[in-house]
């Protein structure tokens, strides 16, 4: 298969300047400023290529919302805030190609008409970040940033934020929040940030892996790109990561819509020796747990949204027999309680909630009433709350209790966990 | 206007207003915590849930986030909802303490209330609750953070409705935590609002901590006696103990809060030192013995030198009725000696302000929050009307552009233009403004704002005369809660200058006082003293102990505004009733030697008379005047007042059916001819000419107000006695912010501390009128300031 | 704490921009940088700079888990408590690390030289179980291993 967005991985640094434009850089850069903005949205439109944030929204439509009549400025947000548990794509994308996702943010600029760009990045991921300025400056010395883009008559300046850690930052007008100085609470919808979002100003924001997508797409065209997929309909390729208790743990380019199966057995090296498969996140912490039974599902949004579960960031954890699913769940929902920004009441007082009934069952002090209240807990948050970081953070103990059920009810009628 | 259905009611309600409020319209009142009428939705609380039918949103929704849309059918009570709602509490009250019996809040606690409301009674959560170590926030506010419920409010009021800087949220998840940077006072002026505010009891009033569940206090609508603005109030009292304030919700005034000098100011009507015993030269009688005494000392004055030798006040801080009151017994006596002020400075400005502004200039407090430019000239908000300085704010964000003219540092809570001009400049500044370019085409939605106490007669014409010319709006502020009733009620009458001169010429025999103090209020005390002096006798009756009370040969104990119904006039022309709130006498906390358990006992019946019990001065002159045998039907009731108040004066036609919880009713007098008004400066309001720096003495918002500044809680506000100029100006005299100094003209010297400030205009001094600091006495005088201590 | 000469060009910095709140969080980690945690002087001192109200850097400070506003020793350690660490079996790390570092999580060495905390997945799931010792990142752990990082660590 052709690599696109991991081409230049095996060198082993950040690709240089010199290095990203002798594999091709730039030239997706190059087209795009040749075509009107429109036409551009309309190639991305055409290519099929969906958000790698985790929702799988179009990419193309998002663009296309963007209000480019008003006056500007304009702002396009690069989202590799990329903390998702399970999640590691992002950071290899900037680790080793930072210049890609710079190119693609200028086009996706170019195309929404945006006159500023950032790429708000987690602080932990420093060398990442390093790596962007860098790319950043060699980019701006090569008149691919600033004033008059290859005297295309575009301009568009870029700037590199480093965030301080917390989840909720990756939700995107909190995010806008957070690069304005203030707490990163999520923001009401509407005003949607295709009208008022960065500064109450138009702003389109899309994932690194998304934008890193653009310039590959430029370059092939629609229906180049497009047919990358693994299948009729799908579109391009995509970033997979497999870690847990796998053999070979890594990130992988496959064509979207490789089978859950292939990514683990094939990819991931399969299970460790001795050990068997449990179950998996699919795509990280806030999404439904995937079991056996459906391992041969082609990872795709549709397809692994048809099964119950999301295709997320793409990111499989993987969970083997010795693993309790009960605890898995703790683990999860350690991490939401702790990260909920605090706003509303489902996320900030109805997770903790959930946290202790898993723990008691974990402990064998619940009884079977607490099983009901606590899928009542997961039910009245899951609809409930003000931004889709609640629902995440429950969506995994939901599947659990449809797909893991007796294991869960074993825990409560022994009084002990049936597999530690 | 949508329209649409809610539990198969139909309701039409502007566009814009989310269905919370829809639903509220028709009285389905749905439980909500984060929303409020001021502060607005947010979705956090996530409690107000309802299930939507049809129309362009379904299933389960929080209704202060949806805006009503034509074709809605919402049902409030579905099953869904409920659930929701019931588990929203639930989870509020996995970390909640149950501390109810101990809690200010209880039994006016949202959570208490809608913990019934959502259905959640058993605990279902077995997990440890959270507790947070609480911050100590001054004596006005008391928080304990445990019991929050983290609805935002009070982030929402402080910040973004008051603009306040030093309160926030900090942490987040369940450990989010509403507070200061560190421990210490609360810095907004506005700051007692976070207990009505908060929905349970994490921010209570420090005042009233563990002194009464709200069942028992003894409630009415009232009207805040502490400034000129009239803004809305609910005083509780508990056993004839004033206990604790409450803002009043008031849409025409001042909305939903009032500023913590309204809040806090309350605790002279329960102090120790209020004055409760009727005292005949000084040895204590009965209420009959003192009319008798009064009646004998008026009846004999009048035969022996005529109705000439006896002299009335009035007072701005009391009611119409009592004013009334006054008026009519001097009217019964034929004398002409009557005012309504003892400081006829301020009264002189107050009478004009009033006999220009007429109903179509006039604005509203609520108004100014509406106003799109607002100049206000000579007024410093925060310090002279706080509540207008949060009405201020409420405009410019909404995007009003605000130019302030005024010599002192105004502080303000948002941007603003401050012209640091001296107030002989302000009339000529106020042109310069109307003729610019960047003026204001004339429009009713800007607004001109005018104090009354530094600007002089012709800035106050000015004004009005702006007003008129572009078509805009007309607010000023007067000294007092009702400056505007006794300014109606003087019209064209004498002022305390003429009867003072009266006193001094020996005319005057007999003056009767009626909550007014010439001693602490009429600048120049000693010539007051000497005035008093010369008198044959002293009639006061007040509920403060002034010194013109203490000076008293006969003194009557009066009632409080929480004591008694009345109207005040405020500073629009609104006339606001307000009721008694509970029967005045000593309070029974104060009876018992060492205020043991028993003497707290509540009495179940009175035997006797309540002990300390006092009444309405109208009620006392309306005894004089029977005693004296004079027939006045008019003062049998507070109707017979109000009736003829409207029978007398065309003016007053709307006072007779007045309710307290309406919005009042607008009594303009102008514009009117009053020469007396028309008087021009005579010395003591004329700012001197030569050499030195011209001070004037200022209220703020803490300390200098008559009536709070007799309020323990509030004058741990006051600031130390301090003399405020420019940097430069200090620099040039060689003295440094904070040094010790002296300030004097001619024979008058007064020490305190300099303070100094680059905002303020050059050549001008301001020292507040802090009780006892003497800086009325310098007012408009031409000032040296050396240092060293007095 | 900032150099006289580092202050005169955090303000102009500020001072170039439209939205000096936008600066607060580097400001925070600059100030964190030079001071080790984020005390309330120097809480107080990037309220100035940025000449926003001390509440708004505070507000940030605690809602942020990479900024400390109490004390923390010569080189945080970070270990990684998500789900793919934890699968891979975090959990004994922890106890390892607590033995070995005689504290508690949140709770700093006696020397000052270490404070242990935990973090949400740092993105090094495929080397799993993880931590970040200050920035530098360490992978596939065990209890031998880190004995080693301590060692060099500590240094
Ligand atoms: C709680 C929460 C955290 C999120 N974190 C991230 C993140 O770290 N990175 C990211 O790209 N998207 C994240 N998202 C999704 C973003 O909100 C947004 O949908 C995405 O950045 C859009 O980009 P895309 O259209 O390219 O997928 C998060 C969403 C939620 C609700
Ligand atoms: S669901 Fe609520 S508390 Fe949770 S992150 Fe979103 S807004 Fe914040
Ligand atoms: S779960 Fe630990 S690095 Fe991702």
């Amino acid at each position: 298969m052709q690599l696109l967005l991991t081409k230049n991985f095996h060198l082993g640094h950040p690709a240089s300047l010199k290095e990203y434009e002798a594999s091709g850089g730039y030239s997706g850069l190059r087209a795009a400023l040749k075509m009107t903005p429109d036409d551009v949205i309309k190639t991305v439109t055409d290519s099929g290529l969906r958000g790698r944030g985790g929702a799988g929204f179009p990419t193309g439509k998002k663009w296309s919302l963007t209000d480019r009549k008003s006056p500007g400025p304009r702002y396009f947000l690069v989202n590799a805030d990329e903390m998702e548990p399970g999640t590691f794509k992002d950071r290899f994308l900037i680790e080793n190609d930072p210049h890609q996702v710079i190119e693609g943010l200028l086009i996706s600029g170019y195309a929404t008409e945006a006159e500023k760009g950032y790429i708000f990045i987690r602080y932990e991921y420093s060398g990442a970040a390093r790596a962007l300025e860098r790319a950043v400056n060699e980019a701006k010395s090569a008149g691919f940033i600033g004033k008059d883009i290859l005297g295309s008559g575009f301009s568009m300046e870029i700037s590199v934020h480093r965030s301080a850690g917390r989840y909720e930052c990756g939700e995107e007008t909190a995010l806008m929040n957070a690069l304005e100085g203030r707490r990163a609470n999520p923001r009401s919808k509407p005003p949607y940030p295709a009208s008022k979002g960065f500064r109450m100003r138009p702003t389109t924001i899309n994932n690194a892996e998304t934008v890193a997508n653009i310039p590959h797409i430029m370059s092939l065209g629609a229906s180049g790109w497009k047919a990358l997929a693994a299948y009729e309909g799908g579109a391009g390729t995509k970033l997979y990561g497999v870690s847990g208790r796998v053999k070979n743990p890594g990130l992988f380019e496959l064509p979207t819509g490789t089978p859950l199966k292939e990514i683990i057995e094939i990819h991931g090296g399969g299970m460790r020796d001795g050990y068997s498969f449990k179950a998996c996140l699919p795509g990280g912490a806030s999404t439904p747990i995937i079991a056996p039974d459906k391992m041969d599902v082609r990872m795709d949004f549709d397809t692994v949204s048809r099964i119950g579960s999301r295709m997320g960031t793409g990111c499989v954890t993987v969970f083997d027999d010795t693993c309790c699913i009960v605890r898995a769940m703790i683990n999860n929902l350690l991490f939401f309680t702790r990260e909920s920004c605090g706003w509303c009441t489902p996320c900030r007082d109805g997770l903790p909630f959930v946290h202790n009934i898993l723990q008691r069952i974990e402990a064998g002090v619940a009884d079977m009433d607490e099983l009901g209240v606590l899928e009542e807990n997961c039910e009245t948050i899951y609809p409930n709350s003000f931004c889709a970081f609640a629902p995440g953070a429950v969506d995994p103990v939901r599947s659990m209790l449809r797909l893991f059920r007796e294991e869960v009810e074993k825990h409560i009628k022994t009084k002990r966990c049936p597999i530690a | 206007m949508p329209k649409l259905t809610i539990d198969r009611m139909e309701v039409e309600v502007p566009e814009g207003t989310n269905v919370l409020e829809a639903a509220k319209k028709l009285g389905i009142v749905i439980p909500h915590f984060c929303y409020h009428e001021a502060l607005g939705a947010v979705g956090a609380c996530r409690l107000c849930a309802m299930k939507f039918v049809e129309g362009p949103v379904k299933g389960v929704q929080v209704s202060c986030m949806v805006k009503a849309q034509d074709g809605m059918v919402v049902e409030t009570a579905d099953p869904d909802a409920m659930r929701v709602r019931r588990m929203v509490i639930e989870w509020l009250m996995t970390n909640h303490p149950h501390d109810c019996p101990v809690c200010d809040e209880g039994g006016m606690c949202q959570l208490q209330d809608y913990t019934i409301a959502g259905g959640h009674g058993i605990r279902r959560y077995k997990g440890k609750k959270r507790t947070y170590l609480s911050q100590y926030l001054g004596e006005f506010i008391e928080q304990e953070m445990n019991r929050c419920i983290q609805c935002y409010r009070c982030h929402r009021f402080y910040r973004d409705y008051a603009g306040g800087a030093d309160f926030g949220t900090k942490k987040l998840a369940n450990r989010t935590f509403f507070g200061r940077f560190k421990d210490g006072w609360l810095e907004s002026e506005f700051a007692g609002n976070l207990a009505d505010v908060c929905p349970t009891g994490v921010f209570t009033d420090k005042t009233y901590r563990f002194k009464a569940r709200p069942w028992e206090l003894e409630t009415a609508p009232s009207v805040c006696p502490h400034c000129s603005l009239g803004c809305g109030i609910t005083p509780g009292a508990k056993l004839r103990e004033l206990l604790v304030i409450k803002a009043r919700e008031n849409l025409k005034v001042n909305g939903w809060f009032i500023c913590d000098r309204g809040r806090f100011g309350y605790r002279f009507a329960s102090s120790g030192n209020r004055p409760r015993k009727f005292l005949v030269n000084g040895q204590e009688k009965t209420r009959g013995e003192a009319v008798k005494s009064a009646s004998g000392i008026i009846s004999d004055a009048i035969l022996k030198y005529g109705p000439g030798s006896v002299a009335l006040i009035g007072s701005p801080r009391t009611s119409l009725e009592n004013n009334f009151a006054v008026r009519k017994l001097a009217d019964l006596l034929k004398t002409e000696n009557i005012c309504f002020s003892a400081d006829p400075f301020r009264e002189r400005k107050d009478r004009r302000a009033v006999s220009l502004i007429n109903a179509a200039d006039s604005r509203s407090l609520r108004d100014v929050e509406f106003s799109d430019f607002i100049v206000a000239v000579g007024t410093d908000p925060v310090n002279e009307a706080p509540m207008l300085a949060l009405m201020l704010r409420q405009a410019a964000v909404k995007g009003a552009q605000i130019v302030v003219i005024d010599p002192r540092p105004v502080k303000l809570p948002f941007n603003f233009t401050h012209i640091p001009a001296l107030p002989d400049e302000f009339a000529g500044k106020l042109a310069e403004l109307a003729g610019s370019s960047s003026a204001p085409a004339p429009r009713d939605r800007a607004t001109i704002i005018c104090g009354t106490d530094i600007p002089g007669m012709d800035a106050i014409d000015a004004c009005s005369e702006a007003a008129r010319r572009l078509n805009c709006g007309l607010f000023y502020t007067l000294s007092s809660a009702n400056s505007f009733g006794a300014a109606l009620l003087a019209s064209d009458g004498p002022e305390f200058e003429d009867v003072l001169s009266g006193m001094e010429s020996g005319n005057i025999g007999v003056l009767i006082a009626l909550e007014s103090d010439p001693l602490g209020r009429y600048p120049d005390r000693e010539r007051a003293a000497r005035a008093l002096e010369n008198l044959d006798s002293l009639i006061v009756m007040d509920y403060l102990p002034t010194e013109t009370a203490e000076a008293a040969n006969v003194f009557f104990p009066t009632t409080a505004y929480a004591e008694m119904d009345g109207i005040f006039i405020n500073n629009e022309g609104r006339a606001q009733g307000f009721s008694r709130a509970y029967i005045p006498g000593i309070p029974v906390n104060h009876m018992g030697p060492q205020r043991k358990p028993p003497e707290l006992h509540p009495p179940r019946e009175f035997f006797s008379e309540v002990p300390g019990r006092s009444f309405a001065a109208w009620e006392y002159l309306r005894d004089i005047a029977g005693e004296i045998g004079m027939e006045c039907g008019e003062l049998e009731s507070i109707e017979t007042i109000r009736a003829a108040l409207a029978a007398d004066d065309r003016r007053f036609a709307q006072v007779a059916g007045l309710h307290p919880e309406s919005d009042g009713a607008l009594i303009t007098a102008g514009p009117v001819d009053w020469p007396q008004a028309q008087r021009q400066p005579s010395a003591g309001d004329k700012p001197d000419t030569g050499e030195g720096l011209l001070l004037y003495a200022v209220e703020l918002t803490f300390g200098t107000e008559e009536i709070s500044a007799r309020s323990d809680k509030t004058q741990l506000r006051a600031p130390e006695p301090h003399v405020l100029i420019n940097s430069e100006d200090a620099g040039k005299l060689g003295l440094k912010d904070g040094e010790p100094v002296r300030v004097s003209s001619g024979n008058i010297t007064i020490s305190c501390v300099l303070k100094t400030s680059s905002s303020c205009a050059r050549g001008a001094a301001f020292a507040p009128r802090l009780k006892g600091f003497g800086a009325e006495a310098l007012n408009r005088k031409r000032v040296t300031i050396t240092g060293g201590r007095g | 704490m900032f150099s006289d000469e580092r202050m005169k060009k955090l303000r102009e910095y500020v001072a170039s921009l439209e939205h000096p709140e936008e600066a607060l969080v580097d400001l925070m980690h600059e100030a964190q940088e030079a001071y080790g945690y984020l005390s309330d002087e120097a809480a107080e001192k990037v309220a100035e700079i940025a000449n926003v109200p001390v509440i708004k850097v505070d507000e940030l400070a605690t809602f942020y888990s990479l900024i400390f506003r109490r004390p923390v020793g010569r080189k945080v350690i970070f270990v990684c408590d998500s789900i793919s660490c934890w699968v891979m079996g975090m959990e004994n790390l922890f106890e390892h690390l607590k033995d070995r570092l005689g504290i508690d999580i949140g709770g700093t060495t006696s020397d000052g030289a270490f404070t242990l905390l935990p973090i949400c997945c740092i993105g090094a799931c495929h080397v799993a179980p993880a931590m970040m010792v200050g920035e530098k990142l360490y992978g596939n752990l065990t209890p031998e291993k880190i004995d080693e990082i301590l060692e060099k660590e500590r240094a």
